[in-house]
Parts: structure tokens; C-alpha cells; sequence
């Protein structure tokens, strides 16, 4: 009997999950599986891509960024076309053309086609000297203009325009930042918390513009180009966009799939889209029309699938957006959101002017589960919240306790005491605590050899240094120690 | 408190015994006697003492708490010259070489000295010795100018001398006592315990309040006759015109010991009945019974305080009553006599060595020269003045326009105190060399002092002062002094030694001063001057020291005091016969008008003292009202758009005020209240200085303090805030602020019109990097707490009306949550008790509010007896049961079908009062009172 034919459109991270998952899981003795990308090369991490500006691949070692190889794939049992795209979906014939005009059937489609950066269609966008960031592609074209310029514009202040003009600066250019809104980060951070990040990251040569909207991009006599903002024009070598992503639902518009208002091809919690043979993950997906953006929901959809095809249906129930990263030095870490409305919910600050630190966290009212929080500045605590937020524990006390150190709260128990064994670790590849725990019981209690055997922290990298606190407690109190619920979880 | 003799310190080392000290309390005019309980120079306690007979072991809340206000805190120790710390020598010597340049160049006129009735008579007489013997200027004045000046004036116009006739066993076995322009349950609250204990043993002694507003002591009386302000002289003319149409004056009297009755029967002819109600607003049926009641009495004695004093026609109120008296023989027996009332516990004994710049030196006037003769003789000098000097609002006219170059000023606060204290700020900028004796550091004038001086305070300094009565009694110092603080006298007599003067100034004691201030009062006397202590004249230094109070004149035909004077009716007069004066009543000079339309009067509170330099910072007794409120009636707060609770800007023509209203029923519509006390130290701009015209007394110099025409309007809040800190902060900038400080902290009120940054501001307080810990969102109320090194530094609370400001007790009561968590948990919860804004501690001493003494009420407490059984309120001091009878009336007011509590607002004048006090007992409705249910 011929196994079902599974077929994959689109090979970037998520796509790559899924089919090591699957893999995992020992799908590919049952199933027939072709992976379809139009990039040129298999699945890359495209989270650290601004890594790629100082970390460069050499022309004889392998791409430092790459998740896979055809040859992985290979090994695998999946088929990849790479370089070439899919052109519609025919849901009649069970089958994707592609652009090469070749047909695919299916039994179970795979959509993980992502999301490709938005560029604001101000006059003069396509100039020469102007680029998007989002594909290896688009790294490398602008890894080899950086080098000819002396100063660059992002236009975006979010989370991916901060991180890249960071980058950028270290490879000694000037940079200024352009934010259209008020205040940057504003889909992680609130006013404040924007504000400080702001006044902690510019520096002489690192210039954040906020309410700075772009009217026009013109080339300016003698070479580079001026970005025109409000009635201030800013002479510069180059221009990035990093405003933002839309999701590529084109397939399923096409083939008539439901999307979602706001983009997105509509999933339900089993990653189903309106046809019930063809899944929907990663940034082109839409669950109750969120599309996340983030790489830890589009890999639990990726598992989603996985145990549908497995036979043993998991839901997905919604993405875990909590990021933490390091902006230029500035730790910024973010649990949850914060955007609640104020009647439900209890929000406690704790603002450190001297020291640059801003936190905020939000519990629901009734309930007293955290909502979510941000922290600016440093992140003490936040493993903690962390773990009550996934857990939705309930807070006994005042949420100051989350925020304040144990100068006023009292000694703080020991992570491998407070994290129950199958707590979340690593969200990206849902590593549990009790995991790490078997691992050191092994013998295995350094991240690297725990990431090695469990891939916990090699997606988006936010719970390295959780994993390195909860390795070091096991270290002090023994492996074997016991899980007591943590002092102000009920 | 437990002061056996066996008690050790920490290390176990036995504590040297308590000792008890006898001494005077430093408050107000009553002049009580205190004795202290000190232990290694510090003090444990205080008691009223029983031998005094000033108050015979009772004490107010004020004294009562004394060593709660000697605090060594907000002390200055050190002189200063221009900030910076200095030595005595380089301090006095500048003051020294400026004057003497000052006096070469323009003349002595052009120094000045402005005392304060705080100051020891030893003080003064050397201050009044160096500027009037010495300098040879009658530049010496004092805020006295400020309290009784126009009683003084009038006095003195009947008498031929400044000598109040009456003792304080008078107010106890009177037949009629009449209070005018007077609240002792606020301002001298031991006499009014004295009155209020009179009044319980024998109810058929008649108590008549003359008030513009219900005060407290409307509790013992049996008609108060609420008039319109400053109409005092019509209704003591109309009084005595109906006198004389009863035929009931004193011919005898008058015949023999007065003149000028017909010319002052004329001035009162047109006041009759109808016309005096008409021109006081008062019901006529009120009046008669005035006058029914005095031309009855055998016995009266008429008191009159600030009320009258302070104003335009001051010194006519005071004549208008010595009329009365002298009309009716009514002065110089038990129970009767024109009784003027002094704030200060020293201003008597400021009068008494001459201490205005109006007088020369105990009972000399200053323009005659034989008296000025009779000073250069005793004194040996030669320079002595020869005309009045400048009285307080004229002296700091005269730093404005130069004519005043040095001021040195002495245990007062004139930029706190004087009327348009902008202008006061403005001279005292312009002066050229302004020093300030003190014992506070910061106080108003003293930021814009050129050299500070530090002085002794009580406790801690040596002398004697006198009372209301003419009782000299001792201070005693036995307390650590501050630093190098050092008494007044000793800092003038070395400024006369480094202006030349060194023989006349070589004092080494206040015995030594007092010797001299006595032998002077005797000095060529013989019966002539009624200041005669020259029985006192050569006590040994021991007989000074144990020095018993003592009611002077103390001759040697009187060698034990005399308790009344003129029962021989003999005046000080040239030919000994007191004079009649011709009263034409006027008006306040400050007229209102549809800019000004509202009429504002101020005066003191029962448990704050002066400006607060030192009462302010006792917290118990800013437990009883712990902010300058604006009182009006609830009919004014409507109509003005006002809020109870909230920020009402108060203006008249020279300045404003902010200030947070609340009702008052007992004032009449379109009058207002606010008290006196409030400092810059203690409020952002409650100082009703900066509203007041300076316009004064033609005869007196005393300011118009009590009537000011003036606006309010609300301010527009945006945001109130309360910060509590463990440790002084500057609050800097909001628009409106008080500082309460409480025994567990110190507490700020704030309030903001517009957008305000309040999380910097709480960063910024703390003069270190603090942690803010905030809970609530934007639009709501927050709470905010400041961490630094695991201490709260301090917490915030932030709401949109005052009346969402947790309560202070709730608060307070968290504040002192231990540990750290539970207190930041506490003050991040938004479960908090809402300010009520009626939480006054109506007993300080047993800490109760109003809200439990109404709850105990409620639950049939029904008197101020069982209230305190309860409660313990009114059990200690008894300052506070005036107030506690007041909850008892409301509550029956309200009890009763016929008397619903709107009444009691609504009645803005008196109603007809029945005959016989005892029975309008809780009468329903107006503030005709008689019941005194409570003994005393
Ligand atoms: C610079 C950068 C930093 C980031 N940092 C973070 C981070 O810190 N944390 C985090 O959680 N997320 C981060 N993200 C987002 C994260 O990379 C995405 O959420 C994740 O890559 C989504 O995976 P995906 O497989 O759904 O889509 P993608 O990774 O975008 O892959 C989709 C692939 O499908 C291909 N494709 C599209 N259409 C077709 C077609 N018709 N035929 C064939 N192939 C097609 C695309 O070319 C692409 O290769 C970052 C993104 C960028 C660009
Ligand atoms: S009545 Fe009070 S303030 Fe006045 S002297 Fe007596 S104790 Fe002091």
C-alpha cells in the first residue's frame, strides 16, 4: 500500500521543526514527505540572521546559521526542492503546481509559507540603497552595502529593527532609528518601559527618532539618499525597513481557504485550516486571528500536526509570546502581555531610575494568575515569572513579590524546587524541567550538552540562561532534590 | 508614667532619681504652672502644678504635652551668619559694627529691635534698656502690637496707666461673665475649665458670648449673641445707654471717682434698642435680655480678647466696655471689672517694662519728660528716647523705605505673623543687616535673616513672665541647652557692652536683671506708677530662685501681691480719676464689595501655638486639626462652588491663599474662617498674613487681623496626593501642600492643578537612588512606595479628590507594619479606608476621634461623663469636652423630630433666649445653651 503523501510548501524554521518532529516521532516510515522552498537553501535560523553581519560564514565551513542540510533531509526520507516556488493549490486535484510547473499531490498539505517584511509604500521605497530584512538574501545584500556606508536608517522601532540597528552599530556605522509611534517596542513594551529602553540604548552615533514618520525617500546629489521625516531631512547611505511582517497566505486565499481579517490562513486549535486536509503553521498561520510572528507558537503548531499524523491529536492552545533578549546591553525580557484591560487586572511597577530598570507586572484580578510582564534593564525574577505565568499559578500576596529582590521578600527557593517536572523549560522545543533534570541525572549538566541532547535553547535562545539557573540549582541542592511549590504560588 | 527611683537604663546602670522642677507653661496668657519631671537633664514628664493659682494642677492639651514640642529636633545650635556657621564673638561683633556705622551715619532711629511676648521679662528689659536707655530710640516693638495694643491704648486713656484691674478668681464668683471677641476653649483653655467648673457649681451664674462665629466655648453659654463682625463698641454703647435709661448707674461711683460721663451718655443716646439690633444684626429680644441680665447683676465682669482688639477701632471696643464698668462701679471688687485678656504667656510682662514703642520703661511714657528724665537718672544715662518709635506695621514700612536700616528680631515670626506679610518679606529683604534670635532653625523670617542668633528656649532658659492676672511667676531652666544656644538678654547685654554701653549691660543673671527691673518700677514711684514691684528689689539670688507667683503691684504695703486693683478707686490718672470715654463705633475699615464680597476671620486653634515654629512639630497636638482649613457655612460652600474636603483659592486684593474648605455651621453666611497659625514650614501658602491689609488702630497700631474682604473660588485639583516618610523631605513643587507630623511619621497632603510627574517627584525626595514600587493604573487611584538599602523610605498615595486618600489612621496604622513586605504589601493594596475627612482627634491626649466619641454616642453614651468613661476622651486634660458636648448636641439635634440637623446651620442669628439658662438645656434649635453636662 502507498504511505499518504504529506508535502510541505515552505522550508524555513518552522517547516524545519515540524519535519524533525516528525521525524522524531518516527513519521517517516509512514508517510511519503516532500518539503517545497523557494529560498535557495534549506531551512536557516532566521532569528539570529543579524548574526550573520559579524558571524560570517567562510567559504569552506558550513553556514553558521543553518538548521539542516539536503543531505539531513535526505537521510530523513524527505524529498526537497529547493529554490523553487509553489504556485497554487489545487484542492480538486489534491495537489500544489509549482512555478516550475510541476504538480505535487498530497493527502496532507502543509502550509509553512511565514511571513515576509511589510515595506511602507512612501515615494521612494524602491530606491536603490533601500532594503527589507527577513531572508539570508536580504542579509547578505546588506552585509555588502554596510561595508560602503558610514551611516544607516532603520525605519522600525520594534523588536527585529532595534535588534538589526544594533548589529549594524557594532559593525561601526551610524545608525539612526526611525519609530513612527510615540513609543518603541510598542507590541512588547508600555510607554514607560519604551521610554527607558530608548533613553538606555542611544548613545552618540546611536540615534532613536520616535513619532518620526517617513514621508518620502529621495537620492541625494553625489550619492546615498535623504529620508525625508516631518520637515527634517536625514542624509544616510542606506535605508532598512523593519516595519513590520504580513503573513504569505497567498496559497490559501487562492485556493479558498479562510483567512483571517487581519492575514493569516485561519487555523483551529489542530492547526486545521477550513480543509480539513490541509494544516496551517508558523507566521502564515492564524489562530483565533492572532498570527504570532514568533517562532515558539509556529513550533507548537508544528507539533500540533505532528501528533494528528501520528495518531495522537494534541491542541494547540495558544502561543507563548514571552521573549528576552538583550538590546544593545539592555536586557528587555517580556512575559505574557501586559495589555490588559485596567478593571480586570492589578498591575504593579517598580521603577529603579538610577539604575535604568523598569518592571511592570499584571495578574488578573480573580483569578490572580500573571497576565504578564516586561522588565527593562535587568531581569531578575523573570524565570519565575515565567514559570507562574505558563503554569497560570495562582499569586498569593502582593505581585510586588515578583518584582522585588530578596532583600524584601525573603531568601528565594531554589529554582529545582520551585519548578515542577513537567514545567516548560524551553518553549521552542517544549523541553520540561523534569527533562533537564533526567539529563543531569545522567550526567549531562552543562547547557551545551543539554541543548545537544534536548535542543532546549537552540530555537529563540530566551530560556538559555533559565536552563543554566536550573542546571546550577540541581548542582547545589542534588539532582534528586524535591519540587515545593514555590512561596507565593498557591 | 513610673518614676520610682529604681530604674536602670539599657546597661543596667541606675537612672540618677526624677526631680521635680517647678516652672510656667510657655504658651498662652493664662500663665499655668507646670512642674517638671527631669531626669539627667532631660524631661520625663510634665504636670500642672497645684500650688499654682493660675490653674492649680490643670493644664490644656499645649501644656500638657510640653515635652512632646523640646525636642531637640528643627533646633538651631549655632549662630549663623549669612548660612554659614559662625562664633559668637564674629556674630555679635558684625551686629555690633553695622549698628554702630548705622547709628552714626543716620541716626539711632534708623536701628530697630522687634520683640515678642515670648520673650522672659529679664529679656526684655535689657532689649528695651539698650534701645530706649542706651541707643536712645523708641524703636523697640513687639508683636504684642499684634494682640493687645488697643487694650493697652484703652487702659491707659481711663486709667492713666496700663493696669488690668481684674484677677482670675473674678471669672469664678461674677454674676454675669461676659465674653467678648474671646473662645478661651480654645485659646485659654484652663480658664475656660475654671469657667466651665464655675458655671457646673453654680448654674445661676450667667454666661453671654459676643461672637461672630459659634466657638466652642458657645458651649457653657447661656446666650451667645452672634453679631456682625466688628460691631462690638455699638453693642456695649447700646448696653450702656439702656443702663442709663434704667437708672440703674452708679452715681456714687461716678461722682465720686470719674469724669466725662455726660459727653460719653451723649455719644450713646442714639443707641437705642432697635437701632443698636438693626446696626448688629442681632435679634432685639437678644439685646434686651443683655440688658436685662447686666442692669440686674450685681456683678459682672466683661473679658474681651483679639476679637476686639484686633482692629481699626480697637481701642474704642475696649473703652466702650471700661465704660460700662466705670458706669456702674462695676471694677475694682470681687466678680466685676473690664478683664482684658493677653494671648502671650510674656505680654503682660512685655508691657510692664515697656517693651511697645509707644512706651518708655515700667509705666513711663515715653513723650514725657520728666519720665524721661527720671529713666536717664536711675539708668545713668543720658541718650535716653524722647519719642515713640516705630509700632510693628510702621517699622517694617520705615525697613521698606530705608528709614530702618537694622533690625534685629527676637522670638517671633513677623513674615508668618504680620498683616501683608508679602511686604513684610519685601522690607525685611531690604533691610540691610536683619538678625533673628530663635530657637527653630527654619522659620519664615529666619530665611531672610542675615545672622541667625540661637537662642534658649523653655526649659532650658531663666526669668519670670506674667499673665493675664498680673501674676509674675518663674521660669526655670533645668534642660540641656541646644548647642550653643544662649538666652535674649545675654545676646543684647553683649551688644550694649560692644556698642560702648559696657557698665549699664555687665549682667551675669536674670536675678541680677530682675533686681533691676524691679528697683526701677519703684524708682521716685510713690503711688504714681501702678507697675510697682519694688517690693521685689533686693531678693537674694536664692529668693529668686524659689520665687512663688505673685500678682503684682508688690510694695511694701502689699508685700504679698494684690489680687485687684483700683478698690479704692483711685486712678493713675493726674487728678485720680478714671475717664469716660466717648465711643463713636466704626465699622472695619475693609469694607466688602461684589470683587471681595466675603468677610474673613481668623484666629487661633485650641492645640496650636502662634506661627508652630515649636507646636507644629509635636505630632499629638496637630492630632486635633492637622491642616489650615477654610470654614464656611454649607450654604457659602454651595454657593461659592465649593467642595468640603477639597482646595478653595482664598484672595484679596494683596495675595491668596489655598486652603481646603470645610463646613462650619456656627459661622454666619458669607463669612469665613481660617486659622492664623499655618507657616511656610508647615503649608505651601496658608499664611493669611499675605490677605490682610496692613491697616491698623490710629491710636494702638494694632492690625484689623479679623476682618479681611476677600474672594474664594475653587482651585481646580487634578491630582491629591498623601506621602508618608519615616525622615524630613522638601516637598518642592506641587501647588498645594501640608506637613502633619505624626507620631509614626511625617506626612504630607498634596494637591496639584494639572499634569504633575509624581513618580519623579517621589524619586527625587529622598536625597538618595530609590526603588519605586507602584500599584494602579493610569486614571485610578495609585499607591506608590520608595525603597532603598530593604527600608521604605517612604509611600505615596495618589487619587483623583481628597476624599479617595486612604484614611490617615488606616494609613498610619500599615506605616507601621513590620517587616518590610507586610508594609509595602499594605500600601500596594487599594482596599484602604477612604479619607473622611472628619477623623479630627477630638482628645489628643487619648487619641479619639469624632467618628468614635459619635459611635459611642450612638451607642448611649449621653454625656460628655459617659463619653469619657468610655472613651477616656475629656479624662486627662479637658480641653476637649467643649467639643465632646458639641458631638452630644448634634447628635440630640438630630435625635429630635422637631430639630432636624439643618437647623442648627440655618439659625444665623440668635433666637429669643429664654430667662434662666437652665431651661433652654438642650434646647432644639440655635445656639442658646446652658446645659453643662459635665462636671468638672
Ligand atoms: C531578524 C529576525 C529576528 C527574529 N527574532 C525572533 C526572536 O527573537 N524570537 C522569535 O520567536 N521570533 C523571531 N523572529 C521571527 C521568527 O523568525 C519567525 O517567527 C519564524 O521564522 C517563523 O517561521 P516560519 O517557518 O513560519 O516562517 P519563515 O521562517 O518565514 O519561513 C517561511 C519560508 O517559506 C518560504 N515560502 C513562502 N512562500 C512560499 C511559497 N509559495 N513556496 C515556497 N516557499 C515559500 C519563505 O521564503 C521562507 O523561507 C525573528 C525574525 C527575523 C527576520
Ligand atoms: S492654658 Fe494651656 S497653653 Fe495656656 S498656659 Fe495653661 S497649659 Fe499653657
Amino acid at each position: 500500500m502507498r504511505s499518504p503523501r504529506v508535502v510541505v510548501v515552505g522550508n524555513g524554521m518552522v517547516s524545519h521543526h515540524f519535519l524533525e518532529r516528525l521525524y522524531q516521532a518516527g513519521g517517516m516510515a509512514h508517510y511519503q514527505v516532500t518539503v517545497i522552498g523557494d529560498e535557495p537553501h534549506p531551512a536557516y535560523d532566521r532569528i539570529h540572521l543579524s548574526s550573520g553581519f559579524t558571524n560570517r560564514a567562510d567559504e569552506q565551513s558550513s553556514n553558521p546559521l543553518a538548521l539542516t542540510t539536503a543531505r539531513t533531509y535526505a537521510d530523513w526520507g524527505v524529498a526537497l526542492c529547493c529554490g523553487v516556488r509553489v504556485r497554487e493549490i489545487d484542492r480538486q486535484q489534491r495537489c500544489v503546481r509549482l512555478a516550475d510547473g510541476r504538480a505535487i499531490e498530497y493527502d496532507h498539505l502543509i502550509l509553512a509559507t511565514g511571513a515576509r517584511a511589510i515595506v511602507p509604500q512612501v515615494p521612494g521605497h524602491d530606491l536603490p540603497g533601500c532594503y527589507a530584512f527577513r531572508t539570508m538574501a536580504d542579509m547578505e545584500a546588506i552585509r555588502q552595502a554596510v561595508a560602503h556606508a558610514n551611516h544607516v536608517v532603520v525605519i522600525g522601532g520594534g523588536l527585529l529593527g532595534l535588534e538589526l540597528a544594533g548589529a549594524l552599530h557594532e559593525l561601526g556605522v551610524s545608525i539612526c532609528v526611525l519609530q513612527r509611534g510615540p513609543s518603541l517596542m510598542p507590541a512588547q513594551l508600555d510607554p514607560q518601559a519604551a521610554a527607558l529602553v530608548k533613553s538606555s540604548i542611544e548613545v552618540p552615533g546611536f540615534e532613536v527618532r520616535t513619532s518620526a514618520a517617513t514621508s518620502s525617500i529621495t537620492l541625494r546629489d553625489g550619492g546615498g539618499l535623504i529620508v525625508h521625516v516631518g520637515d527634517c531631512d536625514i542624509a544616510t547611505d542606506m535605508v532598512i525597513f523593519s516595519t513590520g511582517v504580513q503573513p504569505c497566505d497567498e496559497l490559501g486565499r487562492g485556493a479558498g481557504l479562510k483567512v483571517s481579517p487581519r492575514g493569516g490562513i485561519a487555523i483551529d486549535e489542530h492547526s486545521r485550516t477550513s480543509d480539513p486536509d490541509i494544516f496551517a503553521v508558523g507566521d502564515c498561520a492564524a489562530f483565533n486571528d492572532v498570527s504570532y510572528g514568533l517562532v515558539a507558537p509556529g513550533y507548537a503548531m508544528a507539533r500540533t500536526v505532528v501528533s494528528q499524523l501520528m495518531g495522537q491529536p494534541t491542541a494547540f492552545i495558544g502561543g507563548d509570546t514571552s521573549t528576552r533578549l538583550k538590546l544593545r546591553g539592555i536586557e528587555v525580557a517580556t512575559v505574557g502581555s501586559i495589555k490588559q484591560p485596567a478593571t480586570d487586572c492589578d498591575a504593579i511597577t517598580l521603577t529603579d531610575a538610577a539604575n535604568g530598570v523598569y518592571k511592570r507586572v499584571v495578574v488578573d484580578r480573580a483569578s490572580r494568575a500573571v497576565l504578564g510582564a516586561v522588565m527593562v534593564g535587568e531581569s531578575e525574577g523573570y524565570d519565575e515569572l515565567l514559570q507562574l505565568y505558563r503554569d497560570g499559578a495562582r499569586i498569593d500576596g502582593s505581585p510586588a513579590r515578583l518584582l522585588l529582590s530578596d532583600q524584601y521578600c525573603g531568601p528565594s527557593v531554589p529554582l529545582c524546587q520551585t519548578m515542577s517536572s513537567d514545567a516548560l523549560i524551553c518553549s521552542c522545543h517544549a523541553v520540561t524541567a523534569g527533562q533537564v533534570r533526567n539529563c543531569a541525572a545522567a550526567g549531562l549538566n552543562d547547557v551545551a550538552s543539554v541543548a545537544t541532547a534536548t535542543s532546549a535553547s537552540t530555537g529563540c535562545g530566551s530560556c538559555k540562561r533559565l536552563l543554566e539557573r536550573y542546571l546550577s540549582s540541581l548542582g547545589e541542592q542534588g539532582a534528586d532534590a524535591g519540587y515545593h511549590p514555590r512561596r507565593v504560588a498557591g | 508614667m513610673d518614676t520610682n527611683a529604681s530604674v536602670v537604663d539599657l546597661a543596667g546602670v541606675p537612672l540618677a532619681p526624677p526631680r521635680a522642677v517647678a516652672t510656667t507653661c510657655p504658651y498662652c496668657g493664662v500663665g499655668c504652672g507646670v512642674d517638671m519631671t527631669l531626669r539627667d537633664g532631660r524631661l520625663l514628664d510634665v504636670q500642672g502644678s497645684t500650688e499654682h493659682p493660675a490653674n492649680r494642677g490643670r493644664l490644656c492639651v499645649k501644656g500638657t504635652w510640653l515635652h512632646e514640642s523640646t525636642a531637640l529636633r528643627g533646633r538651631l545650635t549655632q549662630p549663623l551668619i549669612r548660612g554659614k556657621p559662625a562664633d559668637w564673638d564674629s556674630a555679635l561683633d558684625l551686629i555690633a559694627n553695622y549698628w554702630r556705622k548705622v547709628i552714626d551715619e543716620s541716626g539711632p532711629d534708623a536701628v530697630a529691635i522687634y520683640g515678642s511676648g515670648q520673650l522672659l521679662s529679664e529679656d526684655y528689659y535689657v532689649a528695651n534698656k539698650l534701645m530706649k536707655g542706651f541707643i536712645g530710640s523708641g524703636n523697640m516693638d513687639t508683636n504684642s502690637r499684634l494682640c493687645m495694643a488697643s487694650a493697652v491704648v484703652a487702659y491707659q486713656r481711663a486709667f492713666g496707666a496700663d493696669a488690668v484691674p481684674c484677677c482670675y478668681e473674678d471669672l469664678e464668683v461674677t454674676d454675669l461673665l461676659i465674653l467678648a471677641g474671646w473662645n478661651p476653649a480654645w485659646t485659654h483653655p484652663v480658664l475656660y475649665q475654671r469657667i466651665a467648673a464655675a458655671k457646673a457649681a453654680r448654674p445661676e451664674l450667667k454666661i453671654v458670648v459676643i461672637d461672630p462665629r459659634r466657638t466652642a466655648s458657645v458651649d457653657i453659654a447661656d446666650l451667645h449673641l452672634q453679631l456682625r463682625p466688628g460691631t462690638d463698641a455699638a453693642l456695649f454703647n447700646g448696653l450702656l445707654n439702656a443702663v442709663v435709661d434704667a437708672g440703674a448707674l452708679s452715681h456714687r461711683f461716678i461722682d465720686a471717682h470719674t469724669n466725662g460721663l455726660d459727653a460719653c451718655k451723649t455719644a450713646c443716646a442714639p443707641w437705642s434698642l432697635e437701632h443698636t439690633a438693626d446696626f448688629c444684626e442681632l435679634p432685639q429680644s437678644d439685646l434686651q435680655t443683655l440688658y436685662n441680665w447686666f442692669i440686674n447683676a450685681p456683678s459682672t465682669v466683661t473679658c474681651w480678647s483679639q476679637g476686639l482688639n484686633q482692629s481699626t477701632s480697637g481701642v474704642n471696643k475696649g473703652e466702650a466696655i471700661i465704660n460700662l464698668h466705670l458706669a456702674t462701679g462695676r471694677i475694682g471688687s470681687p466678680g466685676s471689672g473690664p478683664f482684658s485678656i493677653t494671648g502671650q504667656p510674656n505680654a503682660m510682662g512685655g508691657r510692664e517694662v515697656g517693651g511697645l514703642a509707644t512706651q518708655l520703661a515700667a509705666h513711663m511714657q515715653i513723650d514725657n519728660p520728666e519720665h524721661q528724665a527720671l529713666a536717664g537718672r536711675f539708668w545713668n544715662s543720658e541718650t535716653v528716647a524722647r519719642r515713640a518709635g516705630y509700632k510693628a506695621v510702621d517699622l517694617f514700612e520705615a525697613m521698606l523705605n530705608g528709614h530702618v536700616r537694622a533690625v534685629w528680631i527676637a522670638g517671633t515670626n513677623p513674615v508668618a505673623s504680620m498683616p501683608d506679610s508679602a511686604r513684610v518679606r519685601q522690607a525685611l529683604r531690604q533691610c540691610e543687616l536683619v538678625v533673628v534670635a530663635d530657637c527653630i532653625a527654619d522659620t519664615d523670617t529666619a530665611r531672610l535673616a542675615d545672622v541667625v542668633l540661637p537662642a534658649l528656649t523653655w526649659g532650658e532658659k531663666d526669668g519670670t513672665a506674667t499673665n493675664s492676672e498680673r501674676c509674675i511667676s518663674r521660669q526655670r531652666g533645668r534642660l540641656q541647652s541646644a548647642g550653643d544656644a544662649r538666652p535674649d538678654w545675654w545676646m543684647f547685654a553683649e551688644l550694649g557692652k560692644r556698642l560702648g554701653f559696657g557698665d549699664a549691660f555687665a549682667f551675669n543673671s536674670p536675678a541680677q536683671i530682675f533686681r533691676e527691673h524691679a528697683a526701677l518700677s519703684g524708682f521716685e514711684n510713690d503711688g504714681k506708677r501702678a507697675f510697682d514691684i519694688v517690693g521685689l528689689a533686693n531678693i537674694t539670688d536664692d529668693d529668686y530662685e524659689s520665687l512663688q507667683p505673685v500678682q503684682w503691684p508688690v510694695t511694701a504695703s502689699a508685700a504679698q501681691g494684690t489680687a485687684r486693683l483700683f478698690a479704692d478707686g483711685r486712678f493713675f490718672t493726674g487728678d485720680g480719676r478714671a475717664r469716660f470715654a466717648i465711643v463713636q463705633p466704626e465699622p472695619p475699615r475693609e469694607a466688602r464689595c461684589n470683587t471681595w464680597p466675603l468677610l474673613l476671620n481668623t484666629g487661633r486653634l485650641r492645640d496650636q501655638w502662634h506661627t508652630m515654629a515649636r507646636t507644629g512639630s509635636a505630632p499629638r497636638l496637630l492630632a486635633h486639626i492637622d491642616r489650615p482649613w477654610l470654614y464656611a457655612c454649607a450654604e457659602d460652600i454651595e454657593c461659592l462652588g465649593l467642595v468640603e474636603g477639597e482646595v478653595a483659592t482664598v484672595s484679596s486684593p494683596r495675595g491668596s491663599c489655598l486652603l481646603q474648605v470645610r463646613g462650619d455651621d456656627g459661622l454666619r453666611t458669607g463669612e469665613l474662617f481660617a486659622p492664623m497659625h499655618w507657616n511656610g514650614q508647615y503649608a505651601s501658602s496658608a499664611n493669611v498674613g499675605r490677605l490682610i491689609a496692613p491697616r491698623v488702630d490710629a491710636l494702638s497700631g494694632q492690625p484689623e487681623l479679623k476682618q479681611t474682604a476677600v474672594m474664594a473660588k475653587p482651585f481646580a485639583v487634578t491630582t491629591w496626593a498623601r506621602l508618608v516618610t519615616a525622615d524630613d523631605i522638601d516637598p518642592g513643587s506641587p501647588d498645594y501642600w501640608v506637613r502633619i507630623p505624626h507620631q509614626y511619621g511625617l506626612i504630607h497632603d498634596l494637591a496639584v492643578s494639572g499634569p504633575f510627574d509624581w513618580q519623579g517627584w517621589l524619586t527625587t525626595r529622598f536625597g538618595q537612588p530609590v526603588q519605586v514600587v507602584q500599584s494602579g493604573s493610569p486614571g485610578e487611584d495609585s499607591h506608590w512606595v520608595a525603597l532603598a538599602q530593604g527600608r521604605v523610605l517612604g509611600v505615596l498615595h495618589v487619587a483623583a479628590a481628597f476624599a479617595r486618600l486612604p484614611a490617615i489612621e488606616s494609613l498610619m496604622a500599615a506605616w507601621q507594619e513590620a517587616p518590610v513586605m507586610a508594609v509595602i504589601e499594605a500600601m500596594l493594596a487599594d482596599d484602604w479606608a477612604r479619607e473622611s475627612g472628619s477623623a479630627d482627634m477630638v482628645c489628643a491626649c487619648f487619641r479619639v476621634n469624632a467618628e468614635a466619641i459619635k459611635a459611642a454616642i450612638a451607642d448611649g453614651c449621653d454625656c460628655v461623663q459617659a463619653v469619657g468613661d468610655r472613651l477616656k476622651c475629656g479624662t486627662r486634660c479637658g480641653s476637649c469636652k467643649p467639643e465632646i458636648n458639641g458631638l452630644l448636641r448634634q447628635s440630640r439635634l438630630c435625635n429630635t423630630p422637631e430639630g432636624s440637623p439643618l437647623a442648627v446651620g440655618s439659625v444665623k442669628k440668635s433666637p429669643a433666649a429664654p430667662d434662666g439658662a437652665a431651661d433652654c438645656a438642650g434646647g432644639p434649635a440655635g445656639p442658646v445653651v446652658g446645659e453643662a453636662a459635665y462636671s468638672l
